[in-house]
């Protein structure tokens, strides 16, 4: 089936930088905005305010926009189309951009979801977090892999996989891009829903780390549904059995994690 | 009142000054007269200039002059780094709730210029920042502009036509609205003749349009009240 997306901009001088999509298929519009909407959830304004060059701190005008998208997406495709016209005209720094026509098997309200989740976090944070549910699916906390990192050094050993909680948990900021957040600990975990963290460690910290781990899973229960991979070594790591990853923080998976984007972003 | 959006601060205006002047620009969306709205800049500035007089919220504008010819520059609200969206008709009960009186005094004016385009044409602060912000925007289609032919508008406001489905009219608190009416019926004709007939002409509207338009909206403000009650019927 085609879809129909629009995306709405701001303007960041000659450029545009995206926050929202209205997403159609036939009589149904979803939408999406690149954004949380939550005061303590900063992790969206580098991808949309500081990027369009606006003052962070005015946040909450995205509440009225969200407001906007849903009131829009309600209505009738006419009147959207409207709606977008009279935007295109009396809001300055805003531009409706051309709609554009795609066609995938998922429906609108998917597409909208992934087009947000692509704005929201960095693509390779995304594909770990696909990598990392797929792990996790089967249960499976540890297993055994060989690395290849750097200039094809060979290391085998033990990973450990944990899935973050989705929600009902608190909340906390990503780390900053290149940093090496440290273990999460269960009151540190981020829980935008299908996140997951690939957490990298050195090769001394994997007992500790997996003790830590064991004793947040007895903690919380054999039904808690857990998330982190944490990899040995702080380079770039490539696993060549079973399906993970390259990269430093966040990696960039050549097999299990493309096949994972493709099937689950695009659809097959 | 609200803020204006500033695009760019320049240098100071001069080093001698007391109070140390800067120059600077402001956002604006510039309109200009076509097919489709012969008569928009007039529209905008006489709306404006009758607004002014009764302490209506319209957004502020001026009336500018470019290469392209003769423009109305409405300055954007809300002084934000992010322009707010438009208000749609879902959200225009929200307006009436926190801005009461501001719902009230646009919804008056708004059948006395009869305009049934108020859809969209409101910028207002409707979220959980105090900040206060409501103008509305956008007078092109009042007005001369009613219909596509500025005389059928002109026998329009003669006729006592009164916007149909205005989207405060469910929502504006009756003590307000007679408040309003009592502010508008109160504005004497010199008022309005100064409001409406620039003296000049602008776009395809001369004078001749503009006294017959002033005349037009004094017999309107004499049965205003009649007017509301038709908008609200």
């Amino acid at each position: 089936m085609k879809v129909q997306i629009t995306e709405l901009c701001l303007t960041v001088a000659d450029d545009l930088a995206p926050f929202a999509v209205l997403v159609e298929h036939e009589h149904e519009c979803a939408w999406a905005m690149a954004s949380d909407l939550h005061p303590s959830d900063k992790g969206w304004l580098g991808h949309v305010l500081e990027e369009a060059e606006r003052r962070p701190e005015e946040w909450w005008v995205l509440e009225a926009w969200r407001d906007w998208l849903k009131d829009v997406a309600g209505g009738a495709p006419g009147d959207r189309r409207e709606a977008f016209r009279r935007l295109g005209r009396s809001t300055p720094g805003c531009i409706v951009r051309r709609p554009r026509t795609a066609a995938t098997r998922l429906p609108a309200g998917a597409v909208a979801s992934r087009w947000r989740r692509d704005r929201l976090f960095d693509r390779a944070e995304v594909i770990a977090a696909e990598i990392a549910a797929r792990l996790a699916e089967g249960g499976k906390a540890f297993w055994n892999a060989t690395l290849t990192i750097g200039d094809h050094e060979v290391l085998t050993g033990d990973w450990v996989v944990e899935v973050l909680p989705a929600s009902g948990f608190p909340r906390a900021a990503p780390p900053a891009p290149g940093a090496n957040p440290g273990f999460l600990a269960p009151d540190a975990t981020v829980a935008a829903q299908g996140l997951a963290l690939v957490h990298v460690v050195k090769a001394h910290q994997v007992a500790e780390t997996r003790e830590a781990w064991s004793a947040t899973q007895r903690r919380l229960g054999p039904t808690y549904p857990y998330a982190v991979a944490v990899v040995r070594g702080w380079h770039g790591a490539e696993v060549m059995d079973g399906g993970c990853l390259i990269g430093e923080r966040f990696a960039a998976p050549v097999s299990l994690g493309v096949a994972a984007v493709r099937s689950k972003w695009y659809g097959p | 009142m609200t803020w204006y959006k500033i695009k760019a601060l320049r240098g100071k205006v001069s080093s001698l000054s007391m109070t140390e002047p800067v120059r600077g620009t402001l956002d604006a969306v510039l309109k200009q007269d076509s097919d489709n709205s012969p008569t928009c800049v007039y529209n905008e500035v006489a709306a404006l200039r009758l607004a002014q007089r009764a302490g209506v919220p319209l957004a502020m504008g001026v009336p500018s002059v470019g290469d392209g010819g003769v423009y109305f520059a409405s300055l954007t609200v809300g002084g934000l780094s992010i322009n707010l969206p438009d208000v749609s008709r879902q959200k225009m009960e929200g307006v009436a709730k926190r801005y009461p009186n501001e719902a009230a005094g646009i919804f008056v004016f708004d059948v006395w210029i009869l305009n049934d385009d108020r859809e969209h044409n409101l910028k207002a602060n409707l979220t959980g920042s105090p900040l206060h912000l409501v103008a509305a925007i956008d007078h092109e289609q009042t007005l001369l502009g009613r219909y596509e032919d500025m005389l059928q508008s002109l026998e329009a406001l003669e006729g006592m036509e009164a916007p149909r489905n205005h989207p405060l009219g469910g929502h504006v608190q009756s003590h307000l609205v007679d408040r309003w009416i009592a502010l508008i019926q109160a504005m004497s004709d010199d008022s309005i003749d100064d409001a409406l007939v620039l003296r000049y002409s602008v776009g395809g509207v001369h004078e001749r349009s503009q006294s017959r338009l002033a005349r037009a909206m004094k017999q309107r403000r004499d049965q205003l009240s009649d007017l509301v009650a038709q908008a609200l019927g």
